[in-house]
C-alpha cells in the first residue's frame, strides 16, 4: 500500500522535476496597454494589428494590448479612464483644444526623445507637426503621428468635363462653374457645412488667402478680428452661401457620410470640400470607393483656388492628426516610449506608405505609396508640394471658447443672420476674453 | 419598538445607500462644480462662484434654448396626446387587425435615434433629399423647402420626428387607462342615450385624467432631457434653432471643454424639473382631493 503510494507521488512529481529541463522559462512581459481612434480605423484588417505585430517581434519582451474606441466616443471614455486612475500607457488625442485640456495627463516626453534620438531630436520632425506638440517653453508633451492639410477642394475631372467645366482656379471662375454645374441640374461646389470643423477649416483657408497674418494675429489676440481682411474673408464665406458657390442648404449637411460619401461612393457630385485624408480613397478596399477611385479611365484633382481673385492661390492649414501621450501615472514609461517611437517611426511608414491614411510627419520620411494609382500618385505630389511650400499656419483655432464663437458667428453668416461686421465684432468680443 | 424601528431602517438601507451613491452624490457634485472653472479634465478647478450662472444667464443661446423647451414640450405633449388617445380609441372600438396597427405605432420606438435621424435626414435633404425630390416630381416644386437648413422648419421637424417616434407609447398608456375604466359606466351612458361623441368627451376623457397627468409629467420630463434626435437630426443647429438643453450641455462640456458652465446649465435643468413636477403633483393632489 505503501509502496503503491510512493509510486504515485513519484509519477506525479516527474513533469514537475522535468519542467526544468525543456525549454527556457517564458519572458516576463511588460504590458504596455495603448487606447486611440483612427490607426487606422477598426476592424481585423486594420494595420495596426500588422504594426503590433512587427513591434512585438522585435521587441518580445513588451505586448502591446491595444483598444480601438471610435472618434466620437474615445476623448470621452479615455478622460474618466484618466481621471480615475486606469488610464492606457500611451493614447491618442486630437491637437488643438484636446491635446491642451489633456496636459495633465501627458507626460513631458522631452527627455525620453533626448534619450532614444539625442538633444537634436525636434530636427526628426516637420516643424509645423512640433507646433502641435509642444508647449510654449519647447517641452514636448506628444508624438505626432501623421500629418493632415486643410482647405483643399476635390473634383471629379471626367463629371466635370461631361458638364463642360474645367477646374476653377479662383473665386471668379468657381462662381461661373457653379452656375453651369446648377443650370445642367448637378451639385455646385458641395460641402457639408454642419460640421462646424469643416466650416473652420475652410474660412482659415479663406482667411488666410485674404491676409495670413491678420488671421493668427487676431487668434493670438495681437490683432482684431474686426480688421479689414478678416472681414474680407467672413464676406467671401457668407458669398459663398448666398450666391450658389456652395450647394442649397449646405448647412442641414454633415460630411460624414452625407456629402462624402456622394463624392467617394456614389460619384454623383463634381466637387466637394475635404482635406488631405480625404487621399485614403485611392486605398480603401470597399468595392465602391475601388470602382470609383481606381477604375480604368477615373480622374480625380485636389485643388486649391484663390479665393480673393487676388492672383494668389489660397494656402493650407496643417495639424497633427493623431498625437499620441504618455500617461504621466503610467508604470512601464520606458516600454511604453519604445512603443510609442515604434509606432511614429516604422509604423508611421506603414500608415502612410501602405495605407496613405496620413501625410508624413518625420522630416526623412520618404513617400513611396505601395501600389497607387498614377491619378492618385499626381494629387499626392500636388499635396506633399503645398506642405512644402504653402502652408500658412496650424489648422484650428487652439482656444475651444474662440474656436466655437468663429463656428457659430460662420454658421450665423451660412444662414444671413448676421453681416460680416457683425459676425466679426461677435468674435473679437469673445476673443478679448480669452485667456492665452 | 425602537428595535422595530431600527429593523426598519436595515430594510431600507441597501435602497437608500444606492440612491444616496448613484443620485444624492452625482447631484450634490454637479452642484459643486458648476461653482469652479473647470475644464472638467485637468486636476485644477478655480472657484469662480455664481460666474458660471451670471454666463449663463447673460447667453443669448440659453434663451432660445428655454423657448425651445417650451414650444417642444407643449407641441408634443398635445398633439402626441390626441394622436395617441385617437389611435388607443380605434384600437379599444374593435377595429380589425388592431393587434398589427397597434404594432405599427408602437414600432418607431424600438427604433434607435441614430436610425431614425440618419432616415430622416435623407428623407429631408434640400437639394436630393426624397420629400424634396417627390415633390419636384409632382410639379410642386415651390414646396420643396430647405426643411432642415431653414431654423423655424428644423424645429418643427425635430418636433415632428419626435410625435412620429413616440405617439406608439401615448396610445399604449392611453390604451391601458381605457382598458381601465368599467363597462357599467359606458353602459350607463349608453342608457341615458350619449352619442359615441359624448361618450367619448363625457366619460372616457375625463376618467384617463390620471393618465393624462401620467404623459404631460413624462411629456415635459422627456421634453427636458431631449437629446437624441435633434443631436442627430440637426446637431442642435442651424445657428442654435434646435438647440436644447442636453445639445448644449454636451457642446460645453465635450466640446469647448467648460464642464463649470455646463454644470449650471443642468443645475438649472434640475429646478426645471423639480418645479414641473411639484406643480403638476399638486394640482393632481388637489384634484384628487376635491
Amino acid at each position: 500500500m505503501k509502496k503503491g503510494a510512493l509510486l504515485l507521488l513519484a509519477m506525479a512529481m516527474c513533469p514537475v522535476m522535468l519542467a526544468g529541463c525543456g525549454s527556457q522559462a517564458p519572458v516576463e512581459k511588460t504590458k504596455v496597454t495603448f487606447q486611440t481612434w483612427n490607426p487606422a480605423d477598426s476592424g481585423p484588417d486594420s494595420p495596426i494589428y500588422k504594426i503590433i505585430d512587427e513591434f512585438e517581434k522585435e521587441n518580445p519582451d513588451i505586448d502591446v494590448e491595444y483598444q480601438y474606441v471610435g472618434s466620437s466616443s474615445h476623448q470621452d471614455q479615455l478622460r474618466v479612464k484618466l481621471m480615475g486612475g486606469e488610464g492606457p500607457d500611451v493614447f491618442g488625442i486630437s491637437a488643438g483644444a484636446s491635446f491642451e485640456a489633456f496636459r495633465d495627463f501627458e507626460e513631458d516626453l522631452t527627455p525620453f526623445c533626448k534619450q532614444t534620438w539625442g538633444d537634436n531630436y525636434q530636427d526628426k520632425f516637420l516643424a509645423s507637426c512640433l507646433a502641435n506638440v509642444n508647449d510654449g517653453n519647447g517641452n514636448t508633451y506628444g508624438l505626432p503621428l501623421g500629418q493632415t492639410y486643410a482647405g483643399y477642394l476635390w473634383a471629379d475631372v471626367n463629371m466635370m468635363k461631361e458638364n463642360g467645366c474645367e477646374i476653377p482656379t479662383n473665386y471668379s471662375e468657381m462662381l461661373e462653374t457653379c452656375k453651369t454645374l446648377r443650370a445642367n441640374g448637378q451639385f455646385p461646389l458641395a460641402i457639408g457645412a454642419m460640421d462646424s470643423w469643416l466650416n473652420l477649416d475652410m474660412w482659415m483657408t479663406i482667411a488666410a488667402d485674404v491676409d495670413r497674418d491678420a488671421l493668427y494675429n487676431a487668434i493670438d489676440g495681437k490683432q482684431s478680428f474686426e480688421s479689414e481682411p478678416i472681414i474680407e474673408s467672413l464676406k467671401i464665406w457668407q458669398d459663398s452661401f448666398s450666391n450658389g458657390v456652395f450647394q442649397d442648404s449646405a448647412i442641414s449637411m454633415t460630411l460624414y457620410n452625407e456629402v462624402n460619401d456622394m463624392f467617394q461612393r456614389e460619384g454623383s457630385i463634381p466637387m466637394f470640400a475635404n482635406g488631405s485624408w480625404a487621399m485614403n480613397m485611392y486605398t480603401l478596399s470597399d468595392e465602391e470607393t475601388k470602382a470609383n477611385f481606381n477604375g480604368e479611365g477615373k480622374d480625380h484633382d485636389i485643388f486649391l483656388i484663390d479665393w480673393n481673385d487676388d492672383g494668389k492661390v489660397a494656402p493650407v492649414t496643417a495639424s497633427t492628426d493623431v498625437i499620441l501621450c504618455m500617461n504621466p501615472e503610467s508604470k512601464v514609461k520606458d516600454a511604453a516610449f519604445k512603443w510609442m517611437s515604434y509606432l511614429v517611426t516604422a509604423g508611421q511608414d506603414v500608415l502612410v506608405n501602405q495605407y496613405l491614411e496620413y501625410m508624413p510627419t518625420l522630416s526623412d520620411m520618404e513617400l513611396h505609396v505601395e501600389g497607387l494609382s498614377e491619378d492618385g500618385q499626381k494629387n499626392l505630389e500636388y499635396i506633399v508640394e503645398n506642405g512644402k511650400t504653402n502652408v500658412a499656419g496650424v489648422r484650428g483655432i487652439q482656444y475651444a471658447e474662440l474656436s466655437t464663437a468663429v463656428c457659430d458667428q460662420l454658421e450665423a453668416l451660412a444662414l444671413g443672420d448676421v453681416t460680416p461686421e457683425e459676425a466679426a465684432a461677435k468674435i473679437q468680443q469673445v476673443s478679448e476674453s480669452v485667456a492665452r | 419598538m425602537r428595535k422595530r424601528q431600527m429593523l426598519n431602517y436595515f430594510y431600507v438601507a441597501p435602497m437608500l445607500l444606492l440612491f444616496a451613491a448613484f443620485i444624492v452624490y452625482p447631484i450634490i457634485y454637479n452642484v459643486r462644480i458648476s461653482f469652479f472653472e473647470w475644464n472638467g479634465i485637468s486636476k485644477e478647478m478655480k472657484l469662480v462662484g455664481f460666474q458660471n450662472y451670471i454666463e449663463l444667464f447673460q447667453d443669448p443661446i440659453l434663451i432660445r434654448i428655454l423657448i425651445n423647451f417650451l414650444v417642444f414640450s407643449f407641441s408634443t405633449i398635445i398633439i402626441q396626446g390626441i394622436l395617441g388617445m385617437f389611435f388607443a380609441s380605434l384600437m379599444r372600438s374593435g377595429l380589425k387587425m388592431s393587434g398589427l396597427y397597434r404594432t405599427l405605432i408602437y414600432l418607431p420606438i424600438v427604433a434607435t435615434p441614430t436610425i431614425v435621424g440618419s432616415v430622416f435626414s435623407k428623407i429631408l435633404e434640400t437639394n436630393k433629399g426624397y420629400l424634396n425630390e417627390m415633390l419636384r416630381s409632382a410639379h410642386l416644386d415651390s414646396l420643396a423647402l430647405p426643411w432642415l437648413a431653414t431654423p423655424a422648419l428644423a424645429t418643427m421637424w425635430v418636433i415632428i420626428v419626435n410625435i412620429w417616434q413616440w405617439t406608439g407609447y401615448s396610445m399604449l398608456v392611453y390604451y391601458t387607462g381605457m382598458l381601465n375604466i368599467p363597462t357599467e359606466v359606458y353602459e350607463a351612458a349608453d342608457i341615458d342615450g350619449a352619442s359615441r361623441l359624448q361618450r367619448f368627451f363625457f366619460v372616457t376623457f375625463p376618467m384617463l385624467r390620471s393618465t393624462h397627468f401620467t404623459i404631460f409629467i413624462m411629456g415635459m420630463i422627456g421634453s427636458l432631457k431631449t437629446f437624441d434626435i435633434p443631436y442627430v437630426l440637426t446637431g442642435g443647429g442651424p445657428n442654435h434653432a434646435t438647440e436644447f438643453f442636453s445639445t448644449y450641455i454636451n457642446t460645453l462640456s465635450f466640446e469647448t471643454f467648460n464642464q463649470g458652465k455646463a454644470s449650471a446649465v443642468v443645475t438649472l435643468m434640475l429646478v426645471i424639473a423639480m418645479a414641473i413636477t411639484a406643480v403638476q403633483l399638486r394640482i393632481y393632489y388637489k384634484q384628487e382631493k376635491g
